[in-house]
C-alpha cells in the first residue's frame, strides 16, 4: 500500500470558508460540487485500488475561473489538482483528503482548425477522439491515440505525455504539441507558442508536457494535425509461443522499415478479448500481434508481404488480412477494449508501463511470466510492441487481505527487470502517485533534487497535485513541502 | 579573446568539478559556430570540445549515445557505416556544429516537418546544472515519461541552464530520409543581417511580400529566411504573424546593444526566469545571452 501526505487539518477545518469563496469565484452555485454523493465521483482514477473523496471540486468553464481558483489555493494555502477524465493509470487524478479538484471537463470545445497550417486550437476537457473526429472531413486527423481516446483529455494528455498505439510511427504527445494557454499556480494565465514549429529559446513546452500537471494548470491546447494516409490496413498473426512473437517484432524493427503500429498480446488478453469483444482472434495461439501499415494501395501490398514474411519466418501459425474498413475496425476493437476485457476476467489487475529496448523483448517477457509465477499472479501482456513499451497486467482479487502489497511487489521486480534491461519505469502512463516510489530506481538523489528544484519554483508550497511523482520522505510528504502548509491569507 | 583561449576537459567529471568551485560566470560554448548568435557573453570560455566520442551505439534499435563535444561529421560517418542517418538535419552555420551545441540551440533542419526538430529525437542527456552537479534525465528508449521531460526542457537553452556533457538519441535509417533543400539560400546568407522566422504557413506569403530584402523560404513556408543589409524590426513583424524570429547573422556592435532573441512576453520571461533559477541559481553559465536580466 502506498502512503499519502496526510491531509492539512487546518485545510479541513476551513472546508466551509473555502466552499463559500470559491462558489463566489466562479459565479455559479452550480459549478461548485460540495455533496459527498457527487464527491464521490472523483474518489479515484483509472488506478482504481486507491480512493479518496476529495474535500471538494470545482468545475470551471472559463481560464479565467481556472486563474482565479490556483491563485485562491495558492494565496490560502490549499492543495488543488486539475482533473481531466480521470483515466490516469497511474493514480495521476487521485486527490487527497484535503483537495479541491479543479474539474476542466466542461471546457470541451474546439476554438479553430486551421487547414493549412493544419493546426487545432482545443480546450484542455476536449477528449483526444474528439479532435480527430473534427478534423475527419478536412483529411487530417490528431496522430498520438492512447486506447482510451474516447475518454481521456488532450489536457491529461498534455500532463501525462501520453503514447498510443500508432506512435511507433508518429510519435508521442510532446511531440505534436505547438502551444499550450498556461495558467500558473498564482494564477497568471500565459500563453506559450502558437501555430509555429518550435519556441524562440527555452522549450517551455518540453517542460511543461510529461510534468504531470504539477507545474501549472493547461486550458487550451494547440496541436499538430496530420494527413490521413489514404489508407492502412493491419495483419493478425498467431503464434505458438509468445517469445516468437516478441522475437518477431525485435526483427521487424531491425530493419528499419517500421510499421505504423505493433501491437502484442499474450494468451490470457487474447482469450479476455475474443470472449469480450468476438473480434476473431485466434484463441488457441499462445500470442498475437498486430501490424498495421499504411499509404497507397501498393505501398500497402508491398509492406504486408514484407510483414506476413517476417511472421511466418518467425513461426506464426494464422495470419489473417483486414481485407476491408469492418473487418480492420474490428481487429482494432478488440485491441483497445482491452483492458476493460481484462477486468472482466478479473476481478482487479494493475497495469504496468515499463519500457525497453526492443531487442530485448523476449528476453524480458520470459522474466515477467517467471515473477508472475513465483508470486502465484496470473499476467495479462497487451502492449505497444514496436517501441518497447510493455504493459504487463496482474490479475489479483482485492477481496484477499494483504493482496495489494503482493501485487505490488511482483510490479515493482517487472519494472526493475526493465530498467536492468536499458529501459525505464514508464513508457506513457507516467509516474502519479504508482511509481513514485520506484523513481529511485532510474534516478540518484541529486537528479530527482534537480527536478523538484523545478517544481518547487513553479509552486513554492507545494500545493499543485502535491504527493505524486517524488517518493514521499519519511514524513510523509515530498521534500521541499512547507509542513505545516504556510496559509497567506 | 581567440578561440584557444577556451577552457576545455577530458572529462565530465572534472568539468563538473570546475564548475562546482567557480566564483564568476562563464561563457558555455560546442564548436563555436553559433558564436554570432546572441548578446556577446564577456566571461572566460568552457567549450565541450574536449568531450567526446561514441559512448553506445545499437544500430539494431536505431539509438545512438555520444559525449556532447562529439562533431556531428564523426556521428554521420558513424551512422553512415550502418547506412543510418541524424534524423534532424540541423543549419551547419558552415562548419561543425558539436552534438551538445545542437541540441542546446535547438534548430530545426531542412526535414524538420517530417523529421522532427532535433529536441523531437532527443531520448536522454547527461548535464552539469549551474551548482556543479553531474546528473542524467531520460534513457535511451524511445517512450519515456519516467519524471519531468529534462533533456526537452534543456533544449533551446543555449547553454545558459546546463551544459549538457552527453546525449542520446534516436538515429534512422537512410531509406526513411526525404531531401528538401531550400532554393535561394546562399544570397540571402550573403547579407549581413539573416533573421531566421518560424511562422503559421498561411502567414508566409503576406510576410514575404511585405519584406523588401532577400528571402529563401523551408518547410512549405513554414520557415523564412530574411536578408538584409541593413538592421530591420524582423520580431516586430513575426510576431504580428504568430511566430518567431532569431537573427542568426550580424555584425557584433548591433548584436551588442539589441540581441538577437525574439522578444517574450513578461509572462514567458517569468517562466525563463524560472527555469533559470532552477538550475543555474547562481547565474553562472552565458549570462544574458538570450536577454537582458537572465
Ligand atoms: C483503458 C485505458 C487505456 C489507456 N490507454 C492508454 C494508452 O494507450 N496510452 C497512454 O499513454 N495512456 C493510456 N491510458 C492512461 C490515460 O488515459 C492517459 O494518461 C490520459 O492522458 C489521461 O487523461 P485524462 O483526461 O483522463 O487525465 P486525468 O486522469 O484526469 O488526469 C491525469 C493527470 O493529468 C493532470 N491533468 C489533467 N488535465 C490537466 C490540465 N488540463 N492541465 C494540467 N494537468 C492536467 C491531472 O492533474 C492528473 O495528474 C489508458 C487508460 C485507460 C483507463
Amino acid at each position: 500500500m502506498l502512503n499519502m501526505p496526510s491531509p492539512s487539518a487546518d485545510v479541513l477545518a476551513r472546508r466551509d470558508t473555502i466552499a463559500r469563496d470559491l462558489r463566489e469565484l466562479l459565479g455559479d452555485e452550480e459549478l461548485l460540487i460540495t455533496s459527498s454523493n457527487e464527491l464521490k465521483g472523483y474518489e479515484t482514477d483509472g488506478l482504481a485500488c486507491y480512493r479518496t473523496v476529495p474535500m471538494l471540486v470545482a468545475l470551471a468553464e472559463t481560464t479565467e475561473q481556472v486563474a482565479a481558483v490556483l491563485k485562491y489555493c495558492n494565496d490560502n494555502g490549499v492543495p488543488v489538482m486539475a482533473r481531466g477524465a480521470g483515466t490516469s493509470l497511474a493514480g495521476g487524478a487521485l486527490p487527497q483528503l484535503d483537495t479541491v479538484v479543479l474539474g476542466l471537463s466542461k471546457m470541451n470545445e474546439i476554438l479553430d482548425v486551421n487547414t493549412e497550417n493544419q493546426t487545432a486550437r482545443v480546450q484542455a476537457g476536449v477528449t483526444n477522439k474528439n479532435i480527430s473526429v473534427a478534423v475527419d472531413d478536412l483529411g487530417l486527423f490528431y496522430a498520438p491515440d492512447p486506447s482510451s481516446q474516447i475518454a481521456c483529455t488532450i489536457g491529461g494528455n498534455v500532463a501525462m505525455n501520453s503514447g498510443g498505439a500508432h506512435c511507433l510511427k508518429y510519435g508521442v504527445t510532446t511531440n505534436h504539441i505547438l502551444g499550450v494557454k498556461f495558467v500558473t499556480m498564482q494564477g497568471e494565465i500565459i500563453d506559450i507558442g502558437g501555430e509555429a514549429f518550435d519556441l524562440p529559446s527555452y522549450d517551455l513546452l518540453g517542460m511543461i508536457v510529461g510534468a504531470e500537471g504539477q507545474l501549472g494548470v493547461v486550458t487550451e491546447v494547440t496541436v499538430r494535425l496530420m494527413e490521413k494516409p489514404e489508407d492502412a490496413r493491419p495483419l493478425l498473426a498467431g503464434f505458438d509461443s509468445a517469445l516468437d512473437a516478441g522475437a518477431c517484432v525485435a526483427a521487424i524493427m531491425a530493419t528499419g522499415r517500421t510499421p505504423v503500429a505493433i501491437e502484442f498480446m499474450d494468451r490470457p488478453a487474447i482469450i479476455a478479448c475474443e470472449r469480450f469483444t468476438g473480434a476473431g482472434y485466434p484463441v488457441e495461439a499462445q500470442a498475437l500481434l498486430i501490424i498495421e501499415v499504411e499509404g497507397n494501395e501498393e505501398e500497402i501490398r508491398e509492406e504486408l508481404e514484407f510483414v506476413e514474411g517476417m511472421a511466418r519466418a518467425h513461426g506464426a501459425v494464422s495470419i489473417r488480412v483486414a481485407e476491408d474498413f469492418a473487418s480492420a475496425e474490428n481487429i482494432w476493437k478488440g485491441r483497445k477494449s482491452a483492458f476493460g476485457a481484462v477486468g472482466q476476467i478479473s476481478p482487479d489487475y494493475l497495469c504496468m508501463d515499463g519500457t525497453i529496448p526492443v531487442t530485448k523483448l523476449p528476453e524480458v517477457l520470459e522474466q515477467v511470466y517467471a515473477i508472475g509465477e513465483r508470486y502465484g499472479f496470473e499476467i495479462a501482456n497487451i502492449f505497444h510492441a514496436g517501441d518497447g513499451n510493455m504493459h504487463p497486467l496482474i490479475m489479483y482479487d482485492s477481496h484477499q487481505p494483504g493482496v495489494l502489497d503482493e501485487v505490488e511487489a511482483c510490479g515493482a521486480e517487472i519494472l526493475k527487470a526493465c530498467v536492468d534491461a536499458g529501459g525505464c519505469i514508464t513508457g506513457e502512463h507516467g509516474v502519479g502517485i504508482e511509481k513514485r516510489d520506484h523513481m529511485p530506481l532510474m534516478f540518484t538523489p541529486a537528479e530527482l533534487d534537480q527536478m523538484k528544484a523545478v517544481k518547487r519554483q513553479f509552486d513554492p508550497q507545494w500545493l499543485l497535485n502535491g504527493g505524486k511523482v517524488f517518493p514521499l520522505d519519511e514524513v510523509g510528504i515530498p521534500a521541499g513541502q512547507i509542513a505545516p502548509r504556510a496559509v497567506a491569507a | 579573446m581567440t578561440q584557444t583561449d577556451a577552457l576545455t576537459f577530458d572529462t565530465p567529471e572534472a568539468m563538473a568539478a570546475f564548475i562546482r568551485d567557480l566564483d564568476h560566470p562563464i561563457a558555455v560554448e560546442g564548436a563555436g559556430t553559433k558564436a554570432g548568435i546572441g548578446f556577446p557573453v564577456d566571461a572566460p570560455r568552457l567549450s565541450t570540445t574536449g568531450l567526446t566520442g561514441i559512448t553506445y551505439f545499437e544500430p539494431k534499435e536505431f539509438v545512438l549515445g555520444a559525449m556532447a563535444g562529439t562533431r556531428l561529421s564523426v556521428l554521420e560517418a558513424a551512422l553512415a557505416e550502418h547506412d543510418l542517418i541524424l534524423p534532424f538535419d540541423p543549419p551547419r552555420f558552415g562548419a561543425d556544429p558539436t552534438l551538445g551545441g545542437v541540441m542546446a540551440t535547438n534548430i530545426g533542419g531542412a526535414e524538420r516537418e517530417s523529421m522532427g526538430a532535433p529536441r523531437d529525437n532527443l531520448l536522454g542527456a547527461q548535464y552539469i546544472n549551474g551548482k556543479g552537479e553531474l546528473l542524467k534525465a531520460g534513457g535511451r528508449v524511445v517512450k519515456n515519461v519516467s519524471g519531468y521531460d529534462i533533456p526537452r526542457g534543456l533544449s533551446g537553452s543555449w547553454g545558459t541552464l546546463a551544459v549538457f556533457t552527453e546525449l542520446t538519441v534516436k538515429v534512422l535509417p537512410k531509406a526513411r530520409a526525404v531531401d528538401q533543400h531550400a532554393d535561394g539560400l546562399e544570397p540571402v546568407w550573403a547579407q549581413d543581417f539573416v533573421w531566421r522566422v518560424s511562422l503559421p504557413r498561411d502567414q508566409a506569403k503576406a510576410l514575404t511580400q511585405a519584406w523588401t530584402g532577400l528571402a529563401a523560404q523551408q518547410w512549405d513556408g513554414a520557415l523564412l529566411w530574411l536578408g538584409a543589409d541593413a538592421p530591420q524590426d524582423v520580431h516586430a513583424m513575426a510576431a504580428r504573424a504568430g511566430g518567431h524570429a532569431l537573427l542568426v547573422q550580424s555584425p557584433a556592435s548591433h548584436r551588442a546593444t539589441d540581441g538577437c532573441f525574439q522578444p517574450l512576453d513578461a509572462g514567458n520571461i517569468t517562466l525563463h526566469r524560472l527555469l533559470k533559477n532552477a538550475f543555474d541559481p547562481d547565474r553562472r553559465f552565458n549570462p544574458e545571452r538570450l536577454y537582458r536580466g537572465l
